[in-house]
């Protein structure tokens, strides 16, 4: 007669994060329930979006608009040879991998830009955001969006085997107060680049390794998980690493106190919730909700970009009515304008405000260039108001 | 010890990655962003301005001793620094991934 070896399993199948609960401060519910924005899924967002899987975050938001080259590759442990070979969209790659590692995650992605096609009230959401960005542009936004909402964001760079890190807090630290004039004068020439692609361009070609994207990377999934168990006392905020790996330097040293004249110290407060209100409905419905929920007869919109409506080429003199927010332009899209060789088109109708006034109240809040669960801000009554556009809270659902 | 306008000190500048070290002297009342525009004008350091996509590269200083950054406004005396410091010139870092537009 021969044995049988079998195994039998009794019991529960162990919890994902059973190792981490061994650390006194380990706050299961909390990381669980965590939500994390991850602005960048290039090389630091690969290993941040990693580190946030196996550690058990419970929803991933990841923003990027790029798609895989195989230059990529050599630093992002998310992506394949055959994801470069399809142009296959780095935030929806890193999602679908990152939900391989850890099954239990839910994520959304946003394949926009972070300046203009992410909604404040999304931010507002979140429990953190991580910057893995590659240009000053994209932080300084970053870093106002944050402040509006009052919400910590943790920044990452890197470069050769050097990186930084700098946890960004209202009122403790601030990316804008640590401008340089060298630094504003790039910045204002990249704001008045009208084509998105310029805008975003030109960071591409800095060396960075998986070595320093590896130290920097962990050090921001470290500094977020301190967001999310709600220690301050121990949080970098208001500090940067800096770590250089040829000469093995590694600094840590506090950054200068937020300065009171700065643009980014503008805090969204109170912010109003209407519960039906959202970028789907057009201008008309909108302003009437809007309008009612405010006791105000004319509210108006002030919106964050100017919206374009009218375009005009240079020497044929040819008007073109457009609704296009101007952060949306592009050279390609102006081109279809031209009628003789050489000639510019320019900008000669654009609007901020939109009110009862404004020409085509058909139109949807998202095709002015206002992003889902966007907190727009409304003139009414001689005031200024924030008003979130609550009814997308469902479009930001994770899966 | 009084000091005045013209009176200098001797620093040891830490350029990095490459780990080359220049010794200067410099009055004590040269800021951060004085040093800074002074030793990208060097032609014998030869600092790269640029990166490799002809982007400004920022630089900042940093005084190792004191653990501060020696903002482009404030003053090697501002700072408290002292004959034969190791200052660091490092750029500033701004790459987080490798960014193709299409």
């Amino acid at each position: 007669m021969s044995k049988q070896k079998k195994r039998i399993s009794i019991g529960r199948e162990q919890a994902w994060d059973s190792t981490f609960q061994l650390m006194s401060w380990w706050k299961t519910e909390d990381v669980t329930k965590a939500k994390v924005m991850v602005v960048g899924a290039g090389a630091l967002g690969n290993e941040v979006l990693k580190n946030l899987a196996l550690l058990n975050i419970g929803h991933i938001l990841i923003i990027d608009f790029d798609t895989i080259e195989y230059s990529n590759l050599s630093r992002s442990i998310l992506f394949r040879k055959a994801d470069a070979e399809k142009g296959a969209y780095k935030a929806d790659v890193a999602a679908s991998r990152i939900q391989e590692i850890n099954p239990n995650i839910k994520v959304k992605t946003i394949k926009g830009d972070i300046t203009i096609d992410v909604g404040l009230g999304v931010f507002r959401e979140m429990d953190v955001v991580i910057g893995c960005l590659d240009n000053r542009l994209a932080r300084l936004f970053l870093n106002r969006a944050c402040h509006k909402v009052d919400k910590v964001w943790i920044d990452g760079a890197i470069e050769n085997l050097a990186g930084e890190l700098t946890v960004y807090k209202p009122n403790v630290s601030c990316y804008e107060c640590e401008l340089t004039d060298r630094e504003w004068e790039h910045i204002r020439f990249r704001m008045g680049c009208p084509d998105i692609a310029a805008r975003n361009a030109a960071y591409g070609r800095i060396p960075t390794t998986p070595i320093s994207s590896s130290i920097i990377a962990a050090m921001q999934v470290q500094e977020a998980l301190k967001v999310i168990h709600k220690n301050e006392k121990q949080s970098m905020a208001g500090q940067k690493f800096y770590y250089e790996g040829m000469n093995s330097t590694m600094l840590q040293y506090p950054v200068n106190s937020p300065k009171q004249d700065c643009m980014s110290h503008f805090l969204y407060e109170p912010i109003i919730e209407i519960a039906e209100l959202s970028a789907e409905m057009t201008i008309a419905q909108a302003l009437e909700m809007i309008g009612s929920h405010l006791g105000e007869e004319q509210p108006v919109i002030v919106l964050d970009h100017e919206l374009i409506l009218e375009l005009t080429t240079e020497k044929s003199e040819q008007a073109h009515a457009v609704v296009m927010p101007k952060p949306h332009l592009s050279e390609s899209y102006l081109s279809q304008f031209v009628q003789e060789m050489g000639e510019s088109v320019l900008i000669t109708k654009e609007a901020v405000y939109i009110g009862r006034d404004f020409p085509n109240q058909d139109l949807s809040l998202k095709a002015i260039g206002i992003p889902h669960l966007h907190i727009i801000q409304v003139e009414a009554k001689g005031e200024t108001h924030f008003i979130e556009l609550s009814g997308d809270k469902d479009w930001l659902q994770f899966s | 010890m009084s000091y005045t306008e013209t009176t200098e000190i001797r620093v040891m500048i830490r350029l990095l990655p490459s780990g080359d070290d220049v010794e200067i002297e410099l009055p004590l009342y040269s800021t951060g962003g004085e040093i800074v525009e002074a030793l990208l004008e060097d032609s014998e350091l030869n600092l790269p301005k640029n990166d490799p996509e002809g982007n400004p590269y920022v630089y900042k200083l940093f005084s190792k001793a004191r653990n501060v950054e020696i903002s482009p406004e404030k003053s090697l005396f501002d700072v408290g620094v002292r004959e034969d410091e190791i200052l660091l010139l490092m750029p500033k870092l701004v790459a987080g991934t490798t960014h193709i537009v299409h």
